[in-house]
């Protein structure tokens, strides 16, 4: 009964907060939302502005408005932008369940009480802090034609080929190192997710798995993998952005050869706003694809959401 | 339980052991932990074979992970040249400056919208979200106008105010997870007791979410500490570079100095790695023990 | 700030300069100084005048891309620029080395959202694609523009074209020759046909290649395809169909694909593994054609068996690529004077020789016959060569030529489409972006 009327202080307390819920919660909102309407907001919005014409880069003013003719051409008149949207949609299929799967492996594994722990957590997040620049370049040196360091492993040390791979230089080939990449680097960012959101799992919760007598494969389908459903959810929601967003690895290691082959959308957005000055293009390109990614992400959240219900 | 007060929380928290710690780990785990340490460490050892190679514009052929006469002098010269220790100094204050800031403005925007109520708040969130759905490269043009309106270009709070700002969606969307996760009973407890919500926030909800605020430092040092498109974009004078700069500086118009490049990312590489080491640590199970929902 | 240059260029007093000096956003009115100004006296004085672009007190911010450590960025900072303030002393120099990668990103948002330096040493292959979009100076009718057209050689002179108008001075060029490796070719190759024959003779021995391609863009392959006979457009750049097509260019790429398909060029041209300077370091290719900066990088600890010849002979003759950079001046700049003046100083035999000493290639005839040009021993070729190189096209649109030309080259290289298809495509591509 100690319990109930505290229960009932509380309740009698949140009315009362509720009545003004918009004055207490405007110091925490307001700093953050402001910066995010001046330098995220109202820049984005003149951004998607600039796909109705067609941008003079000097004199804005003198931009000529062409309505959805950048839209037409993307969707209808333009090859490339599908090209660039098949090989996107399969970094995202590669490369986000490859991330979380291995993501979370590690994770489960460093959650554990091993010798070292901090060692191999540090090693797998190597890959994280090195920069895209570099790791891209470092890839690209590594799956080099002739006897690259790739080539070299598989032809003369394991002989599994006979003959070494041009990578790079053929369009199906040149997906094995962009989405290795990305699974690569991904990896240790997505064990800090898990590692972080292990640690809100009740030890309660595994003692009495265990006192029922389950398995740790059962431990983890029925206690960590329910728990963690919510940062799945953001994890996924993140990765997914992150892979329709790449585009420094995929412009080092192949340029988006060969024949535009392997051009994904915001490599050819850069092709197009920045190597030929059509700002209004390029700009459509990336806001065809941010559509697609509001479009997939809320359609997943709210079926997480909704499968959720526990 | 509801009733559960700080200090009982604090005591229970300290006496609390995971599920996993009682397990010690078998060979089989550390076999498949050093398979994935090989295919994570085998291409740092070719970044730093090519680090260790005299012969600076060219990559070692045939593929070498550790190349004959190798030598030091690449990392002496990255460490010497092209003012690279003033350019890892700026780094580290303009990433350090930008982890405070974005600590501060993403805790209390993730703490409105996870545990406050009013009016507009998902439509908000999901605006925030939608901002981190459409690429940063449509807005480039106008953001940079922006800052330059705002007396923002070629200063480091330019960086601070762009990296801070790009964070907020992002930490918030992180953080509201975590702190949502968090039982009621202890915030209404507080609230009970008199206090407001200033007193959950700094009292409540951060003590009891360090490995999420350790992701949170985390994330933003590393963002701003590799970030080149920025500061190349916003910096103009010399002095006010960051160390990103400073490596592409390596990257001349005929050639590229491959072994000081690897030798310079190397070297970048390692705050951000003992930053993380140092983090990691909050990274430990039963935050949440003993004060279970329900 | 046009209007200023429009007065000073007239002559009137420097305090009226001074005054307008400080007016903002060009009008599209001011974009053309009057005709007359080019006769003025003051136009007709060489290098920088006594007053020097009017006298006032001006910072002069200068981008460029030598690298920090070497010894261009050197020779800038202690002889170059001092010696030019010894003689403007109320223009000061503000030189900032920028990084060569993704600099051309960081224009674009400069140009639209401001912050650019007044005067820049830029690639030779931006300069049209910046006057098309306005944001450089035309320099035709400046003060001294005419007698340094007369000075400096056509071909790097012509990158600065766009519509009939000049938008930036040559300030350094170079080109590629032919440079051989004497273990793996004892014989300096005279002909096309010496090349093949020399590079039949490397073919067999393990890792070894004859000839190095550094890839298979215009670059690389328009000294071969240029020799051998080919053309991409016409002299004046406004067609393609019939002449990059045509049966003279289908032979010309013909002979490099028949070395591919022989198995006479090394993986370098397609982007493989070694690149052409590593390989020719590491003797596994014997010939390639490269830049003068070729010698200080990687020649100069190989020992006298590495020579640099002019490109050899074929059909076309003798014809290499030119490259280099153009000094030009932002229209956003309030110190166009002063940056034109500095620019006029650069294109100085003292300056252009006290930079030919780093192995920067002079611009000048005169520069180009004097003694240092001889001292550095590497030049000679270059200077030869020079003679008969060929600019890329000049286009606004020249990153766009460019894709289709590598598409085009790399798809006969790689045997995935027959010669004259690719041509036949890329021709037809090309056109519509020549304006006429």
């Amino acid at each position: 009964m100690l319990v109930s009327r505290a229960e009932a202080r509380a309740q009698a307390h949140t009315l009362k907060r509720r009545a003004r819920p918009l004055a207490a919660a405007l110091p925490f909102m307001i700093p953050g939302f402001i910066l995010v309407v001046i330098f995220v907001l109202y820049p984005l919005a003149r951004g998607v502005q600039m796909s109705l014409y067609n941008w003079n880069l000097m004199a804005p003013e003198q931009s000529e408005f062409v309505g959805a003719k950048n839209f037409q051409r993307a969707l209808f008149g333009d090859p490339t932008f599908w090209v660039a949207v098949r090989n996107t949609l399969l970094y995202a299929v590669v490369t986000v369940p490859g991330q979380m799967v291995l993501g979370l492996g590690a994770a489960m594994l460093l959650n554990a009480q091993i010798r070292g722990r901090a060692f191999f957590r540090g090693l797998f997040y190597l890959p994280v802090v090195t920069s895209w620049l570099v790791v891209s370049y470092l890839f690209a040196y590594l799956f080099s034609d002739g006897m690259g360091p790739v080539n070299f492993v598989l032809v003369e040390v394991l002989r599994l080929l006979p003959e070494p791979i041009d990578w790079l230089r053929s369009t199906w080939t040149a997906q094995v190192p962009i989405n290795l990449l990305g699974i690569w680097k991904g990896v240790g960012w997505n064990m800090v997710i898990f590692l972080a959101a292990l640690q809100y799992i009740p030890s309660e919760l595994y003692e009495a798995a265990e006192t029922d007598g389950a398995t740790n494969w059962q431990r983890f389908r029925y206690v960590t993998l329910p728990l963690l459903r919510p940062t799945v959810g953001f994890v996924s929601v993140v990765l997914l952005i992150g892979a329709f967003n790449v585009f420094l690895s995929v412009y080092l290691l192949t340029a988006g050869g060969p024949q535009e082959s392997t051009e994904v959308l915001l490599s050819y957005m850069y092709t197009q706003a920045f190597k030929y000055l059509d700002f209004g293009y390029g700009i459509t390109i990336g806001l065809l694809m941010g559509l697609a990614v509001v479009f997939i992400s809320f359609t997943q959240r709210r079926f997480l959401r909704g499968s959720s219900v526990a | 339980m509801a009733t559960i007060g700080l200090p009982a929380l604090r005591r229970t928290r300290q006496g609390s052991t995971a599920a996993g710690r009682r397990h010690p780990a078998g060979p089989l785990v550390y076999l498949v932990l050093a398979a994935g340490v090989l295919i994570t460490v085998l291409p740092f050892m070719y970044m730093i074979g090519t680090a260790l190679n005299p012969e600076r514009w060219i990559m070692p052929y045939p593929p070498t992970v550790w190349p004959p006469n190798a030598t030091t002098a690449n990392f002496e010269r990255a460490w010497n040249e092209g003012g690279f220790q003033r350019y890892a100094l700026n780094s580290f204050i303009v990433a350090s400056v930008t982890t405070v800031l974005a600590f501060v403005v993403s805790t209390t925007s993730a703490f409105a919208f996870a545990r406050l109520r009013f009016p507009g708040r998902e439509l908000v969130f999901n605006l925030y979200l939608v901002t981190m759905m459409i690429p940063d490269m449509i807005a480039l043009l106008p953001k940079f106008s922006v800052m330059r309106d705002f007396g923002l270009a070629n200063s480091w709070a330019g960086l601070w105010v762009i990296y801070v700002s790009g964070a907020v969606a992002f930490n918030t969307f992180l953080l509201r997870g975590f702190f949502e996760e968090l039982p009621r009973d202890l915030e209404d407890a507080t609230y009970v007791d008199g206090g407001g919500p200033w007193t959950v926030y700094w009292r409540v909800l951060l003590p009891l979410t360090k490995p999420a605020l350790a992701t949170l430092a985390i994330f933003t040092f590393l963002g701003a500490w590799d970030d080149f498109w920025w500061a190349r974009l916003l910096l103009q004078d010399p002095d006010l570079r960051t160390l990103p700069i400073g490596i592409l500086l390596f990257f001349n118009a005929h050639g590229t100095q491959w072994s000081t490049v690897f030798a310079a990312t190397t070297m970048a590489a390692f705050p951000a790695i003992v930053l993380f080491v140092f983090f990691q640590r909050y990274f430990v199970a039963g935050m949440r023990a003993g004060s279970l929902k329900g | 700030m046009k209007r200023t240059l429009a007065a000073v260029i007239a002559g009137i007093s420097l305090a009226t300069a001074a005054c307008s000096g400080g007016a903002t956003s060009p009008s599209p009115a001011s974009q053309a100084p009057t005709a007359s100004a080019a006769e003025s006296p003051v136009a007709s004085s060489v290098g920088p005048t006594a007053e020097c672009a009017g006298g006032q007190q001006a910072k002069v911010t200068f981008w460029h891309t030598y690298n920090t450590d070497g010894p261009e960025n050197k020779q800038l900072l202690d002889v170059v620029i001092p010696a030019f303030q010894k003689k403007c002393p109320n223009i000061t120099i503000d030189p900032v080395v920028m990084p060569y990668d993704g600099l051309f990103d960081q224009l674009v948002t400069a140009v639209s959202g401001g912050g650019l330096p007044d005067i820049m040493r830029m690639d030779i292959i931006w300069t049209p694609q910046f006057a098309k979009v306005g944001a450089l100076v035309p320099v035709d009718d400046l003060p001294g523009f005419n007698d340094i057209k007369d000075q400096v050689f056509p071909g790097p002179l012509a990158t600065n074209v766009y519509q009939g108008k000049h938008y930036g001075v040559p300030l350094d060029t170079n080109t590629q020759v032919l440079i051989y490796n004497k273990d793996l070719v004892p014989e300096a190759p005279r002909t096309l046909d010496d090349v093949r024959k020399a590079a039949e003779a490397v073919k067999g021995q393990k890792d070894k290649w004859g000839l190095a391609l550094g890839g298979a863009g215009p670059w690389n392959v328009l000294p071969w395809f240029w020799t051998a006979g080919g053309n991409v457009t016409d002299d004046n750049f406004t067609k393609a169909s019939g002449i990059l097509n045509s049966d003279a260019s289908v032979a010309a790429l013909q002979w490099l694909v028949d070395m591919q398909n022989d198995g006479l060029l090394g993986p370098s041209t397609l982007g493989g593994k070694p690149d052409s300077w590593g390989g020719f370091k590491g003797v596994n290719y014997g010939m390639l054609s490269d830049g003068p900066w070729f010698f200080p990088i990687i020649a100069k600890d190989m020992g006298p068996q590495v020579q640099g010849v002019p490109m050899p002979t074929g059909p076309g003759g003798s014809i290499s690529v030119i490259g280099g950079e153009n000094l030009v001046i932002f229209k956003s700049s309030k110190q166009a004077e002063a940056a034109w003046a500095f620019a006029q100083y650069l294109l100085s035999d003292e300056a252009q020789i006290a930079m030919a000493e780093t192995g920067q290639m002079p611009v000048t005839r005169s520069a180009s016959q004097s003694q240092v040009m001889k001292d550095v021993p590497y030049f000679a070729p270059y200077v030869t060569q020079l003679e008969t190189a060929k600019p890329r096209t000049v286009s606004a649109d020249w990153p766009k030529i460019e894709k289709i030309l590598t598409n085009a080259f790399e798809a006969a290289l790689r045997g995935t489409s027959p010669v004259k298809e690719a041509l036949d495509g890329a021709a037809a591509q090309i056109d519509p972006l020549l304006a006429p």
